[in-house]
């Protein structure tokens, strides 16, 4: 938490024309989107598994949970970082999932021409993902924290996209897992973000 | 014995060089055997493909062969397929044969093998098999990888229906697998320790996105699935056809049918292909595709439509003459020209298809609600002429046209409107009237009904009237009357008047309708029928007449109840004696009048018959107000003067009343009815409607009953409403009331006349100051035939001294206190110690005299003297006057309240007697004149009963009162 406040009166001590409360727009306005976002998330996994048929919408379908393409979910130490540190790995996971969905998108526009709306989800849960990620790489500039440099998209296309062509049930299972790695990283970049909110939780 | 054995060691090698020579022969390969033979699999499709070559066939030669094909699965001796192919092979040919799994091969190894035979009639002798190629075997396991769990076939692609073979391989025996199909567990077959397989039967369409399937190990998270795509099977497309418009361009046309449910995994194509050209397209559309005629005229066409995808083809053929499917362009440039009163000519173009086609042109005429249709043959230009039209009427007319010769379709219509022109009206209007007196003239409300536009032939602008006075021929009233108008009023004294009207519009004017109003309608004569009427109307019928009738009219009102009520009238022939008249405005239970004139052929309308009726009669709906009168302990009288019959829903028939009684007794001339509450009571039935009165007798007296009221008809009675409540009175009352009220009156008529005289009565009965000659004491004194006894005259009395006695009240004080009773005197006289001039010389008190104020004190407020005066002896004579004197005042006591103030009129005679008078002057004048008169003095009772005795004594009590009785 000390480290949390002193990340943010780092700014305020090197500018002199008071940047906390654009510090604290930024935040405030970064952890808006992420909220927003993990709404859409939540409603594009439904979506998503609605169109694939069972098991994918049954509760007790839990395919492995192994990285796509080097993402991984959030780890579990992952709230015990520091907060530079969580929103560099928020950052990096936000990087790599719009070429995912595109990956995923270019499936099911194959497998599922019809579902125009879950393909439009697709198509703007890239974007979304795309414009939160420069957000938090914007707070993380502004709070004087390193930032890293995106990985390169078609590497990671080219990484999904094979796991693709092992066949439609694999491709699915990708899209379920991109789908989820998705809602899971925008939502903890809404939990990072709210912790560097004023009176946001501790 | 020895030649035994011989012989059997000869058989034996004979038979053993045979089986050498045998062997020998069949290890050499056979020409024409099946060598090199390779066999490689298609995973996607499950097929394996084998292929090799005939040994020792020349370059040249070829040869018809049978090759034998058996394959095996698991193990060698496990055949599951043996076939017989037969081709014809020549000289270095690679054969091709390939054989679709039904397991996925994956799921186990497949082991092949054939053999071969000639099957060519130019080599009889080789017609035996060959020896059997070794086995080959296919084993993909090998080539899976390291993955612990595979799932076969990868993304299957099947028809419904269909039955699907999946397999599960497994690198460890530990592993305990489950597969679900969509969620649900499959129970499979398990074909080696690593290899499970599941047969699916007659699969289903499920989604675009296919049948899910996968495998998990139980302990493990891994997962592997595959996605089975079933697919609706691809139907024949239907109405295939072909037609051209312009002979340029064929335009084919289908229904693909349904869709097949997987539009990506699973695209169908269409291809025409036209056998004569030879040409095929791949249509785009997957329902229509244009074919560009040939150049050279072709003129027969043969078309196979083929519908295809992965899994099927459907194919279907027409064969026809271009010349035989021509559907032309819709015509153009439809024009009308010459349009008259009655006709027009339309014309039309139509697209040219070739000099050797005639189109048949169809041209269809709406107008006035009715279609007529024509047919012309055309060549390039059409035009027809249209007669027998209407005057000034929108016509639509449509033109298309199709191959006269071989007709295939028409075309289009294309649509055209035009009116015809105005003509004068062609008819009378047609007129009716209705006639009112009033104040000596005829109100002439004049009616008459639009013109049809079959009629009008035109816009009607507006009505001429002509009234024409027929007593003098020049009296001319013309009036103009504006459309739409359907009525006037004319103002007529009582002659007889001619009417002319006419319509007109702007070409002309109609024909005159005629019509006289005769000042005497001479309407009231008739007597009015009754009709029935039905749903459809009412069928009137009527006398026909005698003379010159040029028709009927029969008049009513649609709405009868409602002013203006809407007359209409219908004009019938002269020999038309019966008519039935409907109207959407009749109603049920509305009762509707009607009037037949017979129209003479001065055109005079005179009255013939009059019906009314119902054209559904209704029971009716409400019950007349009842006014009860004449109540008596026996009857009562019920009346409903103002229920109106006229306007009830039916013919009123009569009345009902019910009578509900306690007794539940019904007297003669009722009759029992059960009401609809299931309640008795007694019903009267008044079977004449005009009577409505009706008396209600043999009732019980004091008895209550409830009556009601209700007319019938011939389709029920009025509704069963309130009842009335009603209670005779007892038998006595009234002659109680008879004998009462005449005694009640009596006695007030004398109480008033005694008010009014009671002046008079007083006098007469109970004077003031009594009059002595009318006194009972004279009477009684005369009775003793007294002669010197006389009546003193009251002029001749002087009175000298007034006695006014206060009498305090409520004082308490003791009537002995000798304060109570003061009497003061007012010396009327002057108070002369010598009087010597002659005056009245006594009052006197009369006791015979009751007077309630002031004479109370006649009794009791005499001055009691303590010891009886000497003087008293002058009445001692007269005691026998006492008895009646004491009457008199016991009952003057009686009524005088105590303690009032009274004033005494005493006579100076006696006032000696009292004790009180020492006070007075000590000498009082002697009234010597009058000395006689003191016989006639008032006597005090005290005086009176001066004795001890019990009988005085008594009196004296009872003459006073408590507060002034004396001991």
């Amino acid at each position: 938490m000390s480290r949390r406040e002193g990340s943010l009166e780092d700014p305020q001590a090197d500018s002199s024309i008071s940047p906390l409360p654009h510090l604290e727009a930024k935040i405030h306005q970064t952890h808006s989107l992420a909220r927003l976002l993990t709404k859409y998330a939540e409603q594009l996994l439904q979506e998503y598994v609605q169109h694939q048929g069972d098991p994918f919408g049954l509760p007790g379908f839990s395919p492995p949970r192994l990285p796509v393409a080097g993402l991984s979910a959030p780890a579990p130490g992952h709230a015990g970082l520091p907060a530079a540190e969580r929103l560099q790995l928020d950052a990096g996971a936000l990087s790599l999932l719009p070429p995912l969905l595109d990956v995923v998108r270019r499936h099911q526009a194959e497998l599922n021409p019809r579902a125009l709306r879950l393909l439009r989800r697709l198509e703007d849960a890239a974007r979304q993902a795309r414009a939160l990620g420069a957000a938090v790489e914007a707070v993380l500039a502004a709070l004087g924290a390193e930032t890293r440099g995106p990985r390169p998209e078609p590497a990671v296309a080219a990484a999904a996209a094979a796991a693709t062509d092992a066949g439609v049930f694999p491709a699915k299972v990708l899209g379920l897992r991109v789908c989820g790695l998705y809602r899971e990283w925008v939502s903890r970049t809404e939990g990072d973000l709210g912790q560097l909110v004023p009176g946001g939780p501790a | 014995m020895a030649l035994f054995s011989v012989f059997q060691t000869t058989f034996l090698l004979a038979l053993l060089s045979l089986r050498t020579h045998q062997s020998e022969v069949l290890s050499e390969p056979l020409p024409w055997a099946p060598e090199s033979l390779k066999v490689s699999i298609n995973s996607t499709h499950q097929c394996l493909h084998l292929q090799w070559s005939v040994h020792n066939l020349a370059y040249h030669q070829e040869l018809k062969m049978v090759f034998q094909i058996e394959i095996s699965r698991i193990k060698t001796s496990n055949v599951i397929w043996v076939e017989n192919y037969s081709t014809t092979v020549k000289g270095n040919q690679v054969l091709h044969w390939s054989w679709e799994s039904k397991l996925p091969l994956e799921c186990a190894k497949h082991f092949i093998r054939m053999r071969s035979a000639v099957d060519d009639a130019t080599t009889p002798e080789q017609r035996f098999w060959s020896n059997w190629s070794s086995w080959e075997e296919v084993d993909v396991q090998n080539s899976l990888g390291h993955e612990p769990l595979f799932v076969f076939p990868k993304d299957k692609l099947v028809e419904e229906g269909s039955n699907v073979t999946i397999c599960y391989v497994s690198r460890s025996q530990q592993n305990n697998i489950s597969c679900y199909l969509e969620g649900v567990r499959m129970q499979g077959q398990q074909l080696d320790p690593n290899v499970s397989m599941f047969n699916l039967y007659d699969v289903a369409f499920i989604r675009e996105t296919g049948t899910n399937i996968y495998c998990k190990v139980d302990r493990g998270d891994d997962i592997k699935g595959i996605v089975l795509f079933v697919s609706k099977i691809l139907e024949e497309p239907k109405d295939f056809s072909c037609e051209t418009r312009d002979f340029q361009t064929l335009s084919c046309t289908w229904d693909p049918g349904r869709d097949t449910g997987l539009l990506k995994q699973l695209p169908q194509s269409y291809t025409l292909f036209e056998s004569f050209s030879g040409k095929k397209i791949l249509c785009k559309h997957k329902s229509w595709c244009n074919w560009q005629v040939a150049p050279e005229s072709q003129e027969m066409y043969n078309f196979t439509l083929t519908a295809e995808n992965y899994l099927r083809k459907r194919s279907v053929h027409i064969l026809f003459n271009l010349a035989h499917r021509v559907h032309p362009m819709a015509p153009f440039n439809v024009l009308f020209n010459d349009v008259s009163v009655t006709n027009a000519t339309i014309t039309w173009k139509v697209h040219s298809t070739g000099n050797y086609y005639t189109l048949l042109c169809q041209v269809e005429l709406y107008g006035e609600g009715k279609v007529i249709q024509h047919n012309v043959s055309v060549k390039v230009n059409g035009e027809l002429v249209l007669s027998g039209l209407q005057p000034d009427t929108e016509y639509s007319a449509q033109v298309r046209c199709a191959n006269a010769n071989h007709f295939w379709k028409w075309s289009e219509w294309t649509r055209q409107n035009f009116t015809t022109v105005e003509a004068a009206p062609s008819e009378a209007p047609d007129i009716w009237r209705n006639v009112k007196s009033v104040q000596g003239y005829c109100v002439v409300t004049l009616f008459w009904k639009p013109l049809t536009r079959l009629q009008a032939n035109g816009e009607i602008l507006f009505y001429n009237i002509v009234v024409k006075d027929l007593d003098r021929p020049s009296g001319l009233q013309l009036l103009s009357v504006p459309a739409p108008a359907n009525r006037t009023e004319l103002t007529l004294d009582q002659r007889s008047y001619q009417i002319h009207v006419t319509a007109n519009n702007s070409v002309g004017t109609s024909p005159a309708s005629v019509l006289v109003v005769s000042g005497d309608p001479g309407d009231e004569e008739v007597e009015e029928e009754r009709v029935k009427g039905t749903e459809g109307g009412f069928s009137l019928s009527w006398k026909p007449q005698l003379g010159n009738i040029t028709g009927y009219v029969v008049e009513w009102c649609d709405r009868p109840r409602d002013p203006p009520c809407d007359l209409q009238w219908k004009h019938l022939g002269p020999n038309t004696t019966s008519t039935v008249i409907s109207s959407d405005a009749f109603r049920p239970g509305v009762r509707y009048n009607f009037r037949i004139y017979g129209i003479s052929t001065e055109m005079v309308p005179h009255l013939l018959e009059k019906k009314t009726g119902y054209s559904q009669e209704l029971a009716p709906s409400d019950n007349p107000r009842v006014v009860m009168s004449n109540l008596t302990s026996h009857s009562f009288t019920l009346s409903w003067k103002d229920y109106s019959t006229e306007s009830q829903p039916s013919f009123i028939r009569g009345y009902h009343v019910y009578l509900k009684s306690k007794a539940g007794q019904c007297h003669p001339g009722s009759e029992k009815a059960v009401l609809s509450d299931d309640s008795v009571c007694c019903k009267y039935k008044i079977d004449d409607p005009k009577q409505k009165t009706f008396v209600v007798g043999n009732l019980q007296p004091e008895s209550f009953y409830e009556f009601l009221v209700t007319p019938y008809s011939a389709v029920g009675e009025g509704p069963h409403g309130a009842f009335t409540k009603v209670t005779t009175p007892d038998e006595y009352s009234p002659m109680l009331i008879r004998i009462i009220l005449p005694m009640i009156f009596c006695i007030l008529l004398i109480m008033i006349l005694c008010y009014l005289k009671s002046q008079w009565m007083k006098e007469k009965c109970y004077p003031d100051i009594p009059d002595p000659y009318k006194s009972s004491v004279l009477s009684l004194i005369k009775s003793k035939e007294n002669p010197r006894l006389t009546i003193m005259n009251i002029k001749d009395c002087v009175p000298d001294t007034i006695e006014v006695v206060n009498k305090h009240e409520g004082t308490g004080k003791s009537p002995t206190e000798p304060e109570a009773a003061k009497p003061t005197y007012l010396y009327l006289l002057p108070a002369e110690e010598s009087y010597s001039g002659p005056g009245p010389c006594i009052c006197f008190e009369n006791f015979t005299y009751n007077q309630a104020a002031s004479d109370s004190a006649s009794c009791g407020h005499v001055p009691v003297p303590t010891k009886a005066p000497s003087q008293l002896g002058l009445l001692t004579s007269s005691e026998n006057l006492l008895t009646a004197l004491e009457k008199n005042c016991m009952n003057s006591l009686e009524e005088i309240p105590a303690g009032e103030s009274s004033l005494n009129y005493v006579s100076q005679v006696a006032s000696p007697m009292s004790g009180e008078k020492s006070s007075l002057p000590t000498n009082p004048p002697q009234p010597e004149l009058c000395s006689e008169y003191k016989m006639q003095m008032a006597i005090p009772l005290g005086l009176a009963a001066p004795s001890s005795s019990g009988s005085s004594s008594l009196s004296s009590i009872t003459l006073l009162d408590e507060g002034e009785h004396y001991h």
